[in-house]
């Protein structure tokens, strides 16, 4: 079962990368430089993959432990609630009829509303994986391949920091509505 | 600049993580709670990070 839980905490942030690359990608693919609040939003993902990777981490020495899997959940949760806190008030922005949203739709929704959707999605999943741990015993667990997604998670960090640098250049705060990568100006 | 410094205290929380090291937990929460303040500004001022 311990075994099952580390592969699950590897799919849990992987499935984070693959938000925070694909969000980078309609950001490359549609010219659309990312606003403020989706910045925000971006680093709350990357904090909620902070959880995982802690309990990863942890299992390095080869044994998965409760305080690791709580911590690793409590990270998760508290950043997922600051990702929703954020997509909330983004949803919000928008909310009033007529207001064309910030950004191009994906499926029909703006990727703030599917961001919101993705946080309460990880809150939901981190609950289960924390009941999981009813079945899970302290003893030790071979290795895992965890190395790989640890790699994985810092590539998309490193990208979104040179990102952000790029659009906002010198200046402390992002513009409200970017149009373009305020360091090559 | 402020984006880039709290993905550069995330990438240190990470190191700290992986290093084990005690400042994991106060530097995680150093980070959730500058973004916090960022966010709570934004909510209760007009419209700065607007979009």
């Amino acid at each position: 079962m311990a075994r099952l839980y580390l592969l699950a905490a590897s799919c849990n942030v992987w499935v984070l990368v693959l938000i925070l690359a694909s969000a980078f990608g309609a950001q490359l693919i549609f010219g659309e430089p990312p606003c403020p609040l989706c910045v925000v939003q971006r680093i709350a993902f990357m904090m909620c993959a902070l959880g995982p990777v802690y309990t990863l981490v942890q299992s390095r020495a080869n044994v998965l432990s409760y305080r690791a899997i709580a911590i690793g959940s409590g990270i998760s949760i508290v950043s997922a609630l600051l990702g929703a806190a954020a997509a909330t008030r983004q949803v919000l922005l928008h909310i009033l009829p007529g207001d064309r949203g910030f950004g191009s739709p994906l499926l029909g929704l703006h990727l703030y509303t599917w961001s919101l959707i993705a946080f309460i999605c990880q809150i939901a999943a981190t609950g289960l994986m924390l009941i999981s741990s009813a079945w899970i015993e302290e003893k030790s667990v071979p290795p895992q391949a965890a190395n790989v997604t640890v790699v994985a998670f810092l590539v998309i960090v490193v990208t979104n920091l040179l990102s952000v640098i790029a659009e906002a250049g010198f200046n402390w705060e992002l513009p409200s509505d970017p149009v373009g990568y305020l360091l090559f100006k | 600049m402020v984006y880039a410094l709290f993905m550069i205290l995330l990438l240190l929380t990470f190191g700290a993580i992986w290093r084990k090291h005690p400042l994991q937990f106060p530097l995680f929460l150093l980070t959730l709670a500058w973004i916090l303040v960022h966010l709570l500004r934004d909510m209760t001022t007009p419209l700065t990070l607007s979009f």
